[in-house]
Parts: C-alpha cells; sequence; structure tokens
C-alpha cells in the first residue's frame, strides 16, 4: 500500500466519521484489475485503492447522485468533468466533495482479444494538461507511482477514421460511460424519425459518430472514459481533442480549467466584421 | 463521364428568395443542386449536414443572410462557426473539407447564386464522389 493510499484512505474516513458526506466514490480491486465502488461505512475505506489501473472516471455518476452528499476521488480529468457538469448546473458544487489525487497518467484497460500485449500508458495521458484537478477540497500528493511504459511505441496514428467507425457496435458504450453525455433524451432519438437507429448495426455510423464529436466540441474534457469503454477500441479521445483544438485557436478555451469560464457557445457575441 | 455530383444547398429564408431570383431573372443552375430551405441558416443542425454527407451527398453548401446585411448578426455567425468546425472535423475524418461550404447570398444575388454554385460544382467534380463506406450508407 503506497504512502497516497493510506493518505486517501485517512482523509475518507474522516469525512465518513464526522459524516460530512453519504458515501465517497473510489475505486477498489476487482480480481487483479480496478473498478468504481461506493462507500458509505468509515470501516470499509479498506477497499480503496488508488493506481495507475484506475481509468474510469467517476464523475460520470455523480449526476445520478444529485440529492445527496458525496465525496470523490477525483484524478485531473475527472475533476475538469467536475467542473464541467457545474458549469452545466448538472450538480451543485456545494454538495460534492472532491478529493483530488495526483495522476501520472493511467494504463490502457485490457481488453479480451486486444492486439497489443503488455501493459502500455494510455494515448489520452500523452495529451493530458493537468494531473490535478482543477477543483479540489483535498488534495493526495504523490499518487500513483509512474507508470513504467512497456511499449515504446507511442500511440498508434490510425487516421482511417472511416474503417475505424465501420468498426463500431453502436453499443453506446461511450454515451454509457461520458461523464458529460448525459441528455435524458438524447440528440439522435429526437429526429422523427431517428436520426440514428439503434439497432441497424452496420449502418449510419458515420452519422452517429460525427453527431457525437459535434456534441462533445468545447465539452470534452478528454478523461478517455469513451474510449477506454469501447469494446472494438476506436481511439474516440483523439476524435474529439481536434475538436478542442478548434475551440482552443478560435477562443482560447479548454473546458473544465475553470469554474469562472464560460463556454464560448453560450456567451457568442454578436458583432465582427463581414 | 456520367457521375455527377449530388449537391444539398441548405437556404435561409432570406437566401433562398435569392436561388428564386436566380430562376426569375434566367440564370442557371445545375439539376443535380438540391435546395432545402429552412427559416433561418442559424437553426441547420450540423447532424443533419453530416446525415446528408451519408444519405449520399457529395458536397452540402449552406447559403446565409450576409452579416453585413443582418439587423442582428448573430445568426449567420453561429452557422459560419458552426460549419467552421464541422469543416475540421470532416478534414479530421479524412474527407476533404471543402466538400462543406458557406456562402453569403442576399434575396437579390439570383446570379452570385448561380455563377457560385457551378464554379463550387466543378470543384466537387474534380474532388469526386465521396466514399463514406459501402456499409455506413443505409441502404434504400
Amino acid at each position: 500500500m503506497s504512502r497516497a493510499e493510506e493518505e486517501l484512505r485517512s482523509i475518507v474516513r474522516k469525512l465518513l466519521e464526522r459524516k460530512d458526506v453519504e458515501l465517497v466514490l473510489g475505486y477498489e480491486y476487482y480480481g487483479r484489475s480496478v473498478r468504481p465502488c461506493f462507500v458509505s461505512k468509515p470501516e470499509e475505506v479498506e477497499r480503496l485503492v488508488w493506481n495507475s489501473d484506475c481509468w474510469f472516471n467517476l464523475a460520470t455518476y455523480l449526476r445520478s447522485l444529485r440529492s445527496r452528499r458525496v465525496g470523490i476521488v477525483a484524478k485531473g480529468c475527472d475533476g475538469r468533468s467536475i467542473v464541467e457538469l457545474v458549469k452545466e448546473n448538472q450538480v451543485d458544487r456545494g454538495s460534492i466533495v472532491v478529493i483530488a489525487v495526483e495522476c501520472n497518467g493511467v494504463f490502457k484497460p485490457f481488453k479480451y482479444g486486444s492486439t497489443h500485449v503488455g501493459r502500455r500508458l494510455a494515448d489520452y495521458c500523452r495529451r493530458c494538461v493537468t494531473r490535478v484537478s482543477p477543483v479540489a477540497d483535498y488534495l493526495v500528493k504523490k499518487g500513483g507511482q509512474a507508470p513504467e511504459d512497456e511499449n515504446t511505441v507511442a500511440g498508434d496514428n490510425a487516421s482511417d477514421w472511416l474503417s475505424l467507425f465501420r468498426k463500431c457496435l453502436k453499443c453506446m458504450a461511450c454515451v454509457k460511460a461520458c461523464p458529460l453525455c448525459y441528455c435524458t433524451e438524447c440528440s439522435i432519438e429526437g429526429f422523427k424519425p431517428d436520426l440514428v437507429h439503434r439497432l441497424r448495426v452496420p449502418q449510419e455510423l458515420f452519422t452517429f459518430h460525427l453527431t457525437r464529436a459535434l456534441h462533445m466540441a468545447g465539452r470534452c474534457v478528454e478523461c478517455g472514459a469513451c474510449e477506454s469503454a469501447c469494446p472494438v477500441e476506436i481511439p474516440l479521445t483523439r476524435l474529439y481533442h481536434e475538436l478542442n483544438e478548434w475551440f482552443r485557436e478560435n477562443y482560447g478555451y479548454a473546458p473544465g480549467m475553470s469554474l469562472s469560464e464560460a463556454p464560448p457557445p453560450l456567451v457568442f457575441k454578436e458583432g465582427g466584421e463581414d | 463521364m456520367s457521375w455527377k455530383p449530388r449537391v444539398i444547398v441548405f437556404t435561409c429564408w432570406c437566401s433562398s428568395s435569392g436561388v428564386d431570383q436566380a430562376g426569375f431573372e434566367g440564370f442557371t443552375y445545375p439539376p443535380n443542386v438540391l435546395t432545402v430551405r429552412v427559416p433561418c441558416s442559424a437553426v441547420i443542425n450540423p447532424s443533419l449536414i453530416v446525415k446528408a454527407f451519408e444519405k449520399g451527398a457529395d458536397a452540402v453548401l449552406v447559403t446565409a443572410c450576409r452579416p453585413s446585411e443582418l439587423r442582428r448578426v448573430a445568426p449567420s455567425r453561429v452557422t459560419e462557426a458552426r460549419v467552421s468546425l464541422l469543416r475540421r472535423l470532416l478534414r479530421t475524418i479524412g474527407v476533404e473539407e471543402d466538400r462543406l461550404r458557406i456562402l453569403w447570398i442576399s434575396s437579390n444575388e439570383g446570379s452570385l447564386f448561380s455563377r457560385e454554385v457551378s464554379r463550387i460544382l466543378g470543384e466537387v467534380e474534380r474532388l469526386g464522389p465521396l466514399n463514406i463506406g459501402g456499409s455506413m450508407v443505409e441502404q434504400g
């Protein structure tokens, strides 16, 4: 058990004993992998772990726990998604306690039938801009040990997106895993006839992925939850990164970096020359 | 060569009268240009532009009012920003970004519309058909 884990557990124990929070979202071991866990009793804090396998974005659960006072273990990107959720009025900053953990990047999750062997730093972690959450009530320093990259080959730069999209099973795992894809009425179903039919599998994948990319533009915090959840390993975060680059170039805006910075589409001003 | 590009033009209310004006004034534009009239260019959902590409459009044109002629500038600017974002997205996934254009057309600019559309059609013809890939396109 690392120092960071010890520190994390003591913070969570303190929070639960003082009844500051009802439950804490964290990570626990599940066999040899890590899964999210909800800790609600002080004696359960021994379950909590923190290492480089904790790739889940726990902010995804915050919206369903809106009415409760929750603590959350947040990496840098998780913190950014909390900022985005607060900015979009989906969660109340006052009702969540953010336990920020310093993150050195996470491993790409193991997938059965995956082509690469060995653990390797996730692609999106190479583009990471903040290792510590921009919002934090508690800070656990010296997080998980820096992951040793067993595969020195940088991210595979497959750019044939059209054939990558064709692999898609339309399982909607990317939608479910994304902390910011929360609409109760999804826009791909709001049209009559449906913009994208959920059951016609090899079809309409172009519209599905481009629509999702457009809806994530300027909001995606590049936490990689979609990419990690994807059963066919489409590197979606790279696509959303390109659109965030567009926002950075045109508006100098990066999502999730500060609570006071309004998203450009919200503060769109009239004006400019023809 | 028998292939002719299929072009979808989303026209806002004002520029659709510009398109009509082209007819009144006797200017022609190719028959493989289909216009879809919408109340304002800012209501065009970018997903529908994407859908048009998937359904077999080789190019999509958005015509909007000139920002300088509008009392409120925002709608055209919103459309401009969306189209610019969508062009970036198309470039990223490897589709030529010139397949999506925005044109400023006022209600009396029929000749401009006819001239520009013919020019763009020629460029799209040089780009060739858009190949999004067999099974991704809905059949029938």
